[in-house]
């Protein structure tokens, strides 16, 4: 194999602004995948401050923390903004960082309309934030904006869906920048079925992002007609049909879901085998697997609305192919397992959160199954069930894939290595309190407590007092992970190129910290680099 | 260098490269606009026409 990498190749790029001009027109994937997570670091917070608002209410009943209408408010925001705010731009700040280093590339393939997808993000949630400070408040029907009631409410409906439409297209640039650059700007020798993994899981998401960001699009202005220009796509009293939107919203929703969840496979499917000092087992079933996934999510989008009313064939058919989804699942989390079978595995933090991964998630995964049941879902339909099954799935799911990812990365980033006990601390906190915040809610939802409701009756108390403590519990021990990131930053110990002793993959092959541009020269590929023997060459 | 896949020279393949990855936006672009226009032009039609 034989690489180039340019450490000082900034000589011939003096012209590099400095200060705020550096970062507002940047076109370096490195640089705009910092600015991504960095956006993603900040939103979470934002987010999590919502969460913790909602956990105050309902530490106990009949407190009056918040009037009703804000504590609906928050139930929105916190969804958008973690969903579209947090966890998408950190996996899209990941990408750019890592998927030109993986596959060899000098940049994106389109890096001017890179720098564009990131700074309309902040405009867009700007925009969202500002309606808390509106006459008639933020949205508080719910981040689905399911009509009726989504048309119900005031004004800055509009800049919501202006928000909305602006994410959208800052995704779906996201995306097609991904999928240009991945099929365009490969090393010689960088084969398909030779690339990582989270690289495979990114293309695979990218294609998602462009099939169902304008299908959100389009629910999104047809309510907004509905509210301001008179039409009635989702108006019954004018001949419309609120459960369209509903159809309509959930065709973007479920793929959405695996959006978030996609690349986390890549993630652990790049940190199992670096820790256990193997190759990944049954690579070929994991990129069929993740396939298999995509092409799933979009025929099951009517599992999340079971309780509308539809044929009965119609539910069986939604119930059977939600469960398929288990097959690739599964094969997914055995091919981890195997992997780390008989290995030399050592369990640095990144192993611990991908650990954590495969054991939380695979807990949220098995509430999924049970949720997909039509008649058990309803019963579990709206109730506190499904904001377990799906926080489960998201928080030590999507957001512990994110942290390994950080933690594994880190030292390529910033050329020095991560407190790994604080690391390690971060990991046991979050993990304890994580469970102790999620885990009544299950609970919770058996027993019938409904979801987005300000106040409950008593019999729900100690276990929402307990999830309480655990969300604080969790929040507050997330500033350690800002620190830890703010330490490594500053300095520490060197790390080296390849960082950890089992890594593989070209990422590993230039320096840390990575310098500004890499692979001018595209290095060639072959078996001994590359993560997975592509026996096709 | 020759790239191993193409036979071809760093040199010959970089505006090539350039040229794929604007060629594959384009159609990707084209793609999102008929989705778009599949779901709300489709609707608008619906309802003006009945």
């Amino acid at each position: 194999m034989s690489h180039t990498t340019t450490a000082d190749h900034d000589d011939h790029h003096g012209h590099h602004p400095t200060g705020i001009a550096r970062w507002l027109f940047s076109t370096n994937h490195k640089e705009i995948g910092t600015l991504y997570l960095v956006f993603s670091l900040i939103m979470f917070f934002v987010g999590g401050a919502m969460a913790l608002v909602i956990r105050a209410e309902l530490f106990a009943p009949g407190l009056q923390l918040v009037n009703p209408e804000f504590f609906n408010q928050m139930t929105t925001m916190h969804a958008l903004v973690m969903i579209f705010g947090a966890v998408m731009p950190a996996f899209v700040g990941l990408a750019n960082w890592m998927v030109p280093l993986m596959i060899g590339a000098p940049d994106m393939a389109l890096p001017r309309m890179n720098n564009w997808s990131f700074w309309i993000m902040p405009f867009a949630f700007t925009l969202l934030l500002a309606t808390l400070f509106m006459p008639s408040g933020a949205p508080a029907s719910g981040w689905t904006l399911y009509p009726p009631l989504s048309l119900q409410g005031g004004n800055s409906l509009a800049f919501v869906i202006f928000a909305i439409h602006l994410m959208g297209i800052s995704s779906i640039m996201g995306a097609i920048n991904i999928i240009a650059t991945i099929l365009n700007m490969r090393a010689p020798g960088m084969t398909l079925l030779r690339m990582p993994l989270f690289v495979w899981t990114w293309l695979i998401t990218a294609f998602l992002l462009i099939a169902v960001m304008p299908v959100l699009a389009g629910a999104v202005t047809m309510l907004l007609t509905d509210r301001f220009f008179g039409t009635s796509f989702f108006n019954a009293a004018g001949g419309g049909d609120p459960v369209l939107y509903q159809h309509i919203f959930w065709f973007f929703g479920h793929p959405e879901v695996y959006i978030m969840i996609l690349p986390a496979f890549g993630i652990v499917s790049e940190i199992i085998p670096t820790f256990s000092r193997k190759r990944l087992f049954g690579y070929t079933s994991m990129v069929y697997a993740t396939a298999a996934i995509a092409f799933l999510s979009f025929i099951v989008w009517a599992h999340h609305m079971f309780t509308v009313g539809m044929p009965l064939g119609a539910m069986l058919f939604f119930m059977y192919a939600t469960m398929i989804i288990a097959v690739p699942t599964g094969i997914k989390i055995f091919n981890w397992v195997a992997t780390m079978w008989r290995g030399s595995m050592s369990f640095e933090t990144p192993m611990l959160f991908a650990l954590g991964f495969v054991v939380l998630f695979t807990i949220g995964g098995l509430s999924g199954i049970m949720l997909a049941i039509v008649p058990a879902n309803f019963q579990y339909h709206d109730s506190y069930f499904v904001v377990a099954h799906f926080h489960y799935v998201l928080v030590t799911g999507a957001i512990y894939s994110i942290m390994a990812a950080v933690y594994y990365w880190l030292p390529k980033w910033t050329g020095y290595m991560y407190n790994e006990k604080l690391g390690k601390i971060h990991f046991w906190w979050s993990t304890v309190w994580v469970n102790v915040l999620f885990f009544p809610q299950h609970y919770l939802g058996l027993a019938g407590m409904p979801r987005r409701i300000p106040d409950y009756a008593v019999q729900f108390t100690e276990f929402n007092m307990i999830s309480s403590v655990g969300g604080f519990m969790f929040g507050f021990g997330q500033l350690l992970f800002v620190y830890i990131i703010w330490q490594c930053a500053r300095g520490g110990e060197k790390a080296t190129a390849q960082v950890w002793e089992g890594a593989r993959g070209l990422e590993w092959t230039v320096p840390s910290p990575a310098p500004l541009h890499t692979f001018d020269t595209p290095p060639l590929v072959d078996d001994s680099v590359a993560v997975h023997k592509d026996s096709l060459t | 260098m020759t790239d191993s896949l193409t036979k071809k020279s760093e040199k010959e393949n970089q505006p090539n490269r350039r040229r794929g990855a604007i060629r594959t936006a384009l159609v990707l672009f084209g793609i999102v606009f008929l989705i778009y226009l599949t779901f709300v032009g489709r609707a608008v039609f619906t309802y003006y026409s009945g």
